[in-house]
């Protein structure tokens, strides 16, 4: 604090000496002389535009006159350069530099915040993660790991980058977790456990979903270990969101026998297992009503049939069911109504391709 | 007549000249903002979102802007390189097709501006938008959506479904 | 512990106390009793710029050390960018830019202050005044509503990083020179202001300005055509120009500063346009720094605008209208008493840049028009709109196309008093010879359609027709024969300059209109092996690789592009993801044919049957593209040959001396 109080004194006191030194340096230029060598000076300019022919006698008159006009008002306005008396100038510096310290120390600044450049920070992380490294957040264990994975001991350490993998992992940082795994499976491939690591960094990477890479990388981690609850909770969630689930009730019953009873994973699976149960009953109850629309709407198609809008929704109700058998009975039926009429049935068929619901956001 | 216009004109040499400028001046400059805002009625391209391009009854053959989201499920690649999607908003769709290269935030979902010809179908697109970082959207895209209260102003490119990672 | 970020605040208010100081002094010394004391305001000018240069500095060395707790840096840097664009992060954002915008304003201050020992003493502390409120009013404005040195007490554990877009080392020099530019415009706007107050303005006033015009139009000429090439090259979409309200904020300043430039001339050799090159020289930096408030008032989206609250929109927008007003104002009062300057005919070489004043004047109106259009619309009657290239091809296009032809007369014309048929007659072949070298161009890049035709041949011949109708004036001056060489060198710089420069704009007239004109693209989707063609080259997708750079992880493609069975180039286009800001960004690949680019864009693979992925690649023929950024580039050392014109130069050191020697 005294450190940064006496700095802005040697500066606001540089400041004001600068201030002073121009002044000293440059002595107010006595006003009358300036005045006469900008006479001069326009004078011979004028002269010399004149003999070019830039301009006549007449305009060349006039700017001399004008000239001299004002070289007369100078010598009348002519007054003495203007100096400060000491005194003066010592108030007004005290001024600037009093205002500045208290617009600064009042309002503006943070006297009482030093500078937190990164590399100190590392050193003093580094520090702390040697006495315990429980204390430190991932995200700055992930920073002084990052520091060292250039040193010898560490550069070819599968487990230094597996361990840095995990703590990414931990931070947020999953394109850097899955490089981390990956580096460390390829620095020894026979003997890397972290498949499921790196599948789950790269269910993370890909914003949620599992890819390819990831797929793979989860079988592995199964090949290696069948009861790896990790890769069975990424796969229930993949099959939970594709609707598999039976699937993934499975993966996820897998996952809970693998892990003890009072493991805080529990408590992640439990969560599916009952997103599973939701979206589940959901389906099965969306299913009987479809069903039941369908029905209608076909008892309605058998007394009414000439309802081109009803037959292609009621085609497309079958597709979204998955009952093949079904939409092929209904086309046939429908073709056999608009025997007469093709155009009328292509187009149906048509329609019924359209996105699901297309009419409905206008209709209904 | 010609009495009162030769009292007008200017005596002086200076004066006179003056007034030349002036009369040459303005109407050139006066010509110039008439071409323009001429110009800007040709030209200009509006900017609708389904509901408002329906209700506007815009011509075929129009260049618009059209903004809105990408309808879920709607993306189709054709053979040709081609693409088709679906704009919607909270009240109406409109189908557009693409020959071109989709910006890498181009998704499903996710809020987009097509320029291009409205045709009987729909749009086909000449230039396609994705909502880029938080400055790219045109700001009277996110407003419409807003107040037809169908902004996602957070919405990830892709929301992580798995908020933490499995066991922490 | 150091507290610099803390020493870097308190410059900054130092700064603003010496700045308001320095108006405080100016004021003072209008007071009869304190007559004289403004004087005192050339040693503040002095440290005021020394204490904000310390401010920026110590923001600097915050982004190099990557310093979290101070705001700004925690935004917009990150411990893996580059040193190179942890630097120009100083002024990647809206708050880091203000304070080079106010650096840049004060040290000019101070630049009226060191190089202005010649000027009268009145009028260089009137206009060290204006600029000491100009001063006062934006660096208050960054201090009190954007400080860049706002500080969190406890340090994020990493930076937000700075948008990969705009990770380019021409976008890290755009924003300098830019700013260079628009706030050189406003030494010569306090000239202006300072001048009306004076109520004295003669040829010695419009000599003393214009180098500041010169210096700040060479600046923004840099600083736009940076900005294009990074649009170019950066944003993968193969122009150059959108017309985008942003790029138009910065544009608009060119053509006042052009416009200005021009009649800053004619003030200085005959005394004439007084009130008009006053006019502009308002308006210029008025448009400066309506550039400066449209891209932080939130009324625009662009890459370019920085996103901020609109509530220091509106402060900046007060500052634009009190300044400007207050410009106007004065300017209205003051205009009548001015005693008009020498007179010249209806033909001669100050008409003929009378005329381009008013078609530059013409032009800056329509493209004022058309990039406020679309806002007055969305707010008086709430309809979006935007208002593209084709407004501008309509509008503007015909206006500069008169201007440009206008230019080679206008170069040949007298002052005072001209011969109209003897210049046409001196420019008779340069007009054939642009003439042929049009037909044979439009023969060469023929397209289709009969408008397009003409407007192509239009194009191409008001290219030509600039260089050599300048290069007829040079032929005139040098000859040919054995004293040319001589002659050439004796030719003064100005002069030089000014050919330099109109051959510049042809050059980049040629460029706009050819590759405006012929480029062709194409879009494909490409497997490894496959092979497309585009006029006359062919190019194979031959394979891909990986690359990884400081803060970045690029996938690339290998195109081998021949012609005639001769490779050209290989082009290696990139996908760069960015894992701190988890973003991707294309870089493209240019193959340089002599004038041509080959442009190559990959886009994201995709999965596809027999598991090879499927590239999207876009590939585009830029005929003549080289040219746009080559015309800029010529123009731009034009004005710098100029501005070492001894005659320029001398006004300002000879009187020094020769007061020196006086004293």
């Amino acid at each position: 604090m005294i450190g940064l109080v006496l700095t802005c004194v040697v500066i606001a006191a540089a400041l004001i000496a600068i201030v002073g030194l121009w002044h000293r340096r440059a002595p107010a230029i006595d006003a009358l002389a300036l005045a006469k060598a900008q006479y001069e000076g326009f004078v011979v300019d004028v002269e010399r535009r004149e003999g070019r022919g830039d301009i006549d006698a007449e305009l060349a008159n006039e700017e001399r006159v004008e000239a001299a006009r004002a070289l007369l008002k100078a010598e009348a306005a002519a007054t003495p350069a203007y100096s400060l008396k000491p005194a003066h100038a010592a108030i007004g510096a005290f001024a600037v530099a009093g205002i500045s310290f208290a617009l600064y120390a009042l309002y503006i600044g943070h006297p009482e915040l030093g500078d937190q450049p990164y590399e100190t920070r590392v050193v003093q992380w580094t520090d702390a993660a040697r006495r315990n490294i429980d204390s430190l957040p991932p995200e700055a264990l992930s920073a002084v790991l990052h520091r060292r994975a250039s040193e010898p001991d560490n550069v070819k350490n599968p487990d230094f980058w597996l361990f840095l993998g995990k703590v990414d992992m931990m931070a947020g940082r999953y394109y850097e977790a899955a490089k981390a795994f990956d580096t460390s499976m390829k620095l020894s491939p026979k003997t890397f456990t972290g498949w499921s690591d790196l599948g789950e960094a790269l269910y993370f990477v890909a914003g949620g979903s599992v890819g390819p890479d990831s797929q793979k990388a989860f079988d592995l981690a199964l090949a290696q270990d069948p009861k790896d609850a990790r890769a069975h909770y990424y796969l229930g969630r993949r099959d939970l969101d594709q609707g598999r689930y039976d699937s993934a009730r499975a993966h996820f019953v897998t996952a809970k026998a693998a892990l003890a009873v009072d493991d805080i994973r529990q408590n992640a699976i439990a969560e599916q297992l009952a997103a599973v149960e939701t979206a589940q009953s959901g389906e099965a109850a969306a299913r009987t009503r479809i069903a039941g629309m369908v029905a209608a709407l076909e008892a309605q198609l058998t007394e009414q049939p000439d309802n081109a809008d009803g037959w292609a929704r009621l085609l497309r109700s079958y597709d979204v069911m998955g009952d093949a058998a079904g939409k092929a009975r209904v086309l046939k039926e429908m073709q056999a109504h608009y025997r007469d009429r093709p155009q009328v049935a292509a187009d149906i068929v048509q329609k019924s391709k359209g996105a699901v619901g297309a009419e409905n956001t206008g209709g209904q | 007549m010609g009495q009162i216009l030769q009292k007008m004109w200017p005596k002086s040499v200076k004066a006179r000249r003056r007034l030349t400028i002036f009369l040459i001046a303005a109407p050139l400059l006066v010509a110039a903002a008439a071409l323009s805002l001429y110009a800007l009625k040709g030209t200009a391209i509006y900017f609708y979102t389904p509901a408002q391009m329906i209700e506007a009854k815009v011509r075929t053959g129009e260049v618009v802007r059209l903004g809105g989201l990408v309808k879920a499920g709607s993306v189709t690649k054709l053979a040709d390189g081609s693409v088709k999607f679906t704009v919607m908003d909270k009240l109406k769709e409109i189908e557009v097709a693409y020959k071109g290269d989709l910006p890498d935030l181009f998704r499903e979902g996710q809020g987009v501006v097509c320029e291009g010809e409205v045709t009987a179908s729909g749009l086909r697109a000449t230039q396609v938008l994705a909502k880029h970082d938080e400055t790219y959207m045109p700001k009277n895209v996110k407003e419409e959506l807003e107040r037809q209260g169908e902004w996602r102003p957070d919405a990830k490119p892709a929301e992580p479904k798995a908020d933490r990672p499995f066991g922490t | 512990m150091t507290f610099l970020n803390e020493i870097g605040v308190f410059a900054l208010v130092c700064a603003f106390v010496l700045s308001v100081a320095q108006v405080a002094l100016v004021a003072a010394g209008q007071w009869k009793r304190l007559s004289g004391i403004e004087r005192y305001s050339e040693g503040v000018s002095l440290a005021a710029a020394l204490s904000l240069i310390l401010s920026f500095a110590i923001l600097i060395a915050a982004f190099v050390r990557s310093d979290f707790s101070v705001v700004n840096v925690y935004e917009h840097s990150h411990t893996d960018k580059p040193l190179l664009y942890k630097i120009s992060g100083a002024w990647g954002s809206h708050e880091g830019s203000m304070l080079l915008w106010c650096v840049i304003m004060l040290s000019f201050g101070a630049l009226i202050t060191l190089l202005g020992r010649g000027l009268p003493d009145s009028l260089k502390h009137k206009a060290l005044g204006i600029q000491g409120l100009l001063g006062a009013a934006f660096v208050g404005f960054t201090l009190f509503s954007s400080n860049p040195l706002g500080r969190l007490a406890e340090a994020p554990l990493q930076g937000r990083s700075l948008n990969p877009a705009l990770q380019d080392p021409a976008l890290a020099f755009h924003p300098p020179m830019l700013y260079l530019g628009y706030v050189g415009l406003s030494v010569v706007f306090s000239f202006a202001v300072a001048a009306l107050i004076e109520g004295r303005l003669d040829r010695a006033w419009a000599r003393w300005v214009r180098p500041w015009v010169l210096a700040a139009w060479v600046c923004l000429t840099i600083g736009i055509t940076l900005g294009a090439y990074w649009a170019y090259y950066e944003l993968g979409w193969g122009g150059w120009w959108a017309w985008d309200p942003v790029e138009n904020a910065s544009f608009m300043p060119w053509l006042a500063a052009t416009a200005l430039l021009h009649s800053a001339i004619v003030m200085e050799k005959r005394d004439a346009l007084k009130a008009w090159t006053v006019f502009l020289a308002i308006l210029a930096f008025t448009f400066s720094m309506m550039g400066a408030f449209l891209v932080r008032s939130g009324l625009l989206t662009s890459v370019h605008a920085f996103a901020v609250d609109p509530q220091r929109g509106i402060l900046l927008l007060t500052i634009l209208f009190v300044t400007a007003g207050l410009g106007f104002a004065l300017f209205a009062l003051r205009v009548p008493e001015l005693k008009p300057g020498g007179l010249f005919a209806a033909v001669s070489r100050e008409a003929s840049l009378v005329l381009n004043n008013l078609l530059l004047s013409a032009a800056l109106l329509s493209v004022f028009l058309g990039t406020l259009y679309p806002l007055l619309m969305q707010a008086l009657v709430d309809k979006a709109m935007s208002v593209g290239g084709p407004y501008y091809l309509a509008v503007f296009g015909p206006i500069m196309l008169a201007a440009i032809a206008i230019i080679p007369i206008s170069q040949l014309m007298s002052w005072k008093r001209s011969d109209l048929k003897g210049v046409v007659q001196r420019l008779g072949l340069a007009f054939g010879v642009a003439c042929l070298s049009a037909a044979i161009g439009s023969l060469f890049y023929g397209g289709a359609g009969v408008w397009k035709q003409v407007t192509f041949f239009v194009g191409l011949l008001a290219g030509f027709w600039l260089i050599w109708g300048s290069l007829r004036l040079l032929m005139e001056r040098v000859g040919f024969g054995a004293a040319a060489w001589r002659k050439f060198t004796a030719l003064p710089l100005a002069t030089h300059g000014m050919i330099l420069a109109h051959v510049g704009l042809g050059i980049f007239v040629l460029g706009a209109v050819v590759e405006g004109h012929s480029r062709i693209s194409i879009q494909q989707g490409m497997q490894v092996g496959d092979t497309v063609r585009l006029a006359g080259y062919e190019m194979t997708f031959t394979g891909t690789y990986r690359q990884d750079g400081a803060n970045y992880d690029a996938q690339g493609g290998i195109f081998v592009i021949e012609k005639n069975g001769r490779q050209v180039c290989e082009a290696r286009p990139q996908r760069r993801f960015y894992p701190a800001s988890g973003s991707m960004q294309s870089k493209v690949w240019l193959c340089f044919e002599p004038l041509n680019d080959l442009y190559v864009v990959l886009s994201q693979p995709q999965e596809s049957v027999g598991g090879k992925p499927v590239w999207q690649v876009r590939w585009f023929y830029n005929p003549w593209v080289r040219l746009i950024f080559l015309g800029p580039v010529l123009m731009a050392l034009g004005g710098v040959l100029s501005l070492f014109d001894r005659r320029l130069r001398l006004g300002v050191a000879t009187k020094a001396r020769k007061l020196k020697e006086a004293v």
